[in-house]
């Protein structure tokens, strides 16, 4: 079964990605989508992906803007691999790949080597790369189907490709359309050893599975020269004695081009016709169906595609240091985190270690309190790090959201007091109820009033206050949590809700805001702040009163 | 070591002043947590032995605001070339050296005081 994604390329949740699998993905604005796009342009339940016997099928529900794929309006459309679904302002490709394409292309390419009694193939016709090159488009190309065909192939070449290999099979694809090849196949330079690999085979039939022989002395030699070469006039090679391998197969003609990269011959695009013998002998043995001007084409389109598979293999290798550098990151962070916990810990020990020494039950105590905080900031370390790291879909119901607030502030009153801070607490009381995940949302608030009291811990007349509300414009709730700190650098406010990023020094790990922000995007809302150094700062967490449709038609609104 | 001395923890974990709290404030010191920021306003700095932990913003600056009074810095700074009035602990410490060594400081500014008297 095919492995099929949608990762979304341009939009909030640029790379998020969701696996098509037997349940219908929803795309729209409503909470309960799984691909959950906030852009006003989006419907609430704008689009379906599904699956459809063997392939996935992308429906429109009935939205206001439209769903595009590749560009153009649909209702209904099926998917193939590389297509791109454009909804609202968010664009998402979808991929689909059989699972392994290098592993399909070396199970159907057969290397005949010179010695084999199959590679006899000789060549009728050669154009230099460089040739090519010179003499220029316009000399080169003059028919518009041929102009055509570069230019989708280098709209491929530069499209998103999630593998060089999906890559190569859609230049493929457009390669033996264009040359009315019958099959054609791609093989690679391995980096480190120099070996060819098979990476992409086509047949034009689809579901194609039957050998596909490639004459190794003609790939060494477009390889080392740098030509593409035409083999045909088959009635002059002796591979077309009867019993032979390569007249069983069928084949009569062959492009094959080198993939010039930038630097050096990066591989070769190799296709042919399998017209059987039978009835090319009924033909006389005349029909030829590649020429030079194919040859030429094909070399065009050799060279695209190497550029492509260059940026790509760049691209890839820029993906891979940057999640090595994110790794690292993470890996130093957390680190410097559970190092402080555990300095915590040790703390703790000490004290209950001398209380012990010296029969002292008060130490005994304070040393077990402090462990215990420290417990509980592994806790909250843990619970951060899984709500962030976690696809999930908030468990929305209906609720009062000054009863979570209010347990919020219960909770956190006991810190507050320790670290000489005022919490105080004002609810609005004619708050009606709201649709909420009751267990994420207490978590967004915890966060930010855990941070406030931080901000303030260790100043005279600390205070942190805390609200709640209703935002008339937009049917919003909101949560309000102020302190009298020092406020926040005004280069620091745009990236305080990035993962990693702490103005709290050694007590930050950099999760909490950015945890927040993700519940409160669930919600369909959103967390934000002001502040002025030196005149504290306000968080304002704020969501639709009912984010999810359903909760929404109860309440007698015109759903979007 | 006389009592009535003063350490002042500046920024950090919470957890450092509760130690300190529980074993010197029994023998007759003030300890107290105050932020960075606050620091100086409404205290000098010349009276108490400081804990500072230093995560590396520790710039030439900061240093001047805590003037010449003694400290424990704790962080990954270099030990070499340290001057007199600080001692200095890894940020993996262990509680009886922070103790030892906001000790020694405290009995060194007892010292001097006696002297100066």
């Amino acid at each position: 079964m095919s492995r099929a994604t949608l990762l979304v390329i341009q939009g909030q949740d640029q790379g998020a990605r969701f696996q098509v699998g037997d349940d219908p993905i929803g795309i729209g604005r409503g909470v309960r989508n799984e691909i959950r796009l906030l852009d006003t342009e989006v419907s609430r339940q704008h689009a379906h992906v599904l699956r459809d016997g063997g392939r996935c099928v992308l429906l429109d529900r009935g939205s206001s803007n439209g769903t595009f794929l590749n560009g153009r309006p649909i209702k209904s459309a099926p998917l193939v691999d590389g297509d791109r679904i454009q909804i609202g302002r968010s664009v998402i490709l979808f991929s689909d790949s059989r699972g392994d394409e290098s592993k399909y292309a070396a199970s159907v390419i057969d290397l005949v080597g010179r010695e084999e009694a199959g590679d006899s193939s000789r060549i009728v016709g050669r154009v230099s790369h460089e040739t090519s090159s010179a003499a220029g488009p316009s000399t080169l190309f003059v028919r518009p189907a041929d102009t055509s065909v570069l230019y989708r192939i280098a709209e491929e070449a530069v499209s998103p490709s999630s593998s060089v290999e999906q890559l190569l099979v859609r230049v493929l694809d457009l390669t033996i359309a264009a040359v009315s090849a019958n099959r054609g196949c791609v093989l690679l330079r391995e980096i480190e050893s120099d070996e060819l690999t098979p990476v992409a085979a086509r047949h034009r039939q689809s579901g194609g599975s039957e050998k596909m022989p490639v004459s190794r002395s003609i790939v060494d030699y477009v390889l080392r020269s740098g030509h593409g070469v035409r083999t045909s006039d088959a009635r002059r090679d002796a591979r077309f004695d009867a019993g032979q391998s390569i007249l069983q197969a069928g084949v009569r003609e062959a492009l094959c081009v080198p993939m010039q990269g930038r630097y050096e011959t990066i591989g070769v695009i190799y296709v042919d016709t399998t017209t059987a013998a039978d009835a090319w002998l009924a033909g006389g043995g005349k029909t030829e169906v590649f020429s030079d001007e194919h040859l030429r084409l094909l070399i065009a389109i050799g060279r695209q595609a190497a550029l492509a598979v260059e940026n790509n293999r760049y691209q890839q290798a820029l993906v891979k240091a940057e999640r090595l550098a994110a790794m690292g990151q993470t890996i130093a962070l957390l680190s410097h985190h559970i190092k402080n916990i555990l300095q915590g810990v040790r703390g703790g020990s000490y004290l209950i270690d001398m209380g012990l020494g010296g029969h002292n039950e008060e130490m005994i105590r304070k040393g077990w309190n402090i462990v215990e905080k420290n417990q509980g900031k592994i806790y909250h370390l843990v619970m951060d790090m899984l709500t962030f790291s976690k696809d999930r879909r908030p468990t929305l119901e209906a609720g009062s959201v000054n009863q979570t607030i209010g347990d919020v502030c219960e909770l956190m009153q006991a810190r507050a007091e320790e670290c000489g801070v005022r919490l105080d607490c004002r609810f609005d009381p004619h708050l009606t109820d709201a649709v909420f995940d009751e267990e994420g949302i207490h978590r967004a608030a915890l966060n930010v009033v855990i941070n406030a009291i931080d901000a303030v811990e260790g100043t005279d007349g600390g205070l942190v206050s805390v609200e709640t509300g209703r935002i008339a414009d937009g049917d919003l709730v909101f949560i309000a949590v102020s302190d009298n700190g020092p406020g926040i650098p005004a280069d620091k406010l745009a990236s305080i809700f990035n993962i990693f990023e702490s103005t709290k020094g050694l007590r930050g790990t950099g999760l909490g805001l950015a945890v927040s922000r993700k519940i409160l995007r669930e919600h369909g809302g959103e967390i934000s702040v002001e502040s002025q150094p030196g005149g504290g700062s306000r968080f304002l967490l704020s969501w639709p009163r009912h984010p999810d449709e359903e909760h929404r038609a109860f309440d007698n609104k015109t759903s979007y | 070591m006389t009592s009535g001395q003063c350490v002042v923890i500046i920024d950090g974990m919470p957890e450092t002043a509760e130690v300190l709290q529980a074993v010197f404030e029994p023998r007759g010191h003030r300890v107290e947590r105050v932020r960075d920021f606050a620091f100086g306003k409404d205290r000098p700095a010349k009276d108490s032995v400081l804990v500072l932990h230093d995560d590396g913003a520790a710039d030439a600056s900061r240093r001047s605001k805590y003037g010449q009074a003694p400290r424990v810095v704790i962080g990954s700074m270099t030990t070499r070339d340290l001057p007199p009035n600080e001692k200095h602990l890894s940020p993996i410490f262990q509680y009886a050296e922070l103790i030892r060594a906001v000790e020694g400081l405290l009995n060194e500014q007892s010292s001097r005081s006696r002297k100066v008297a």
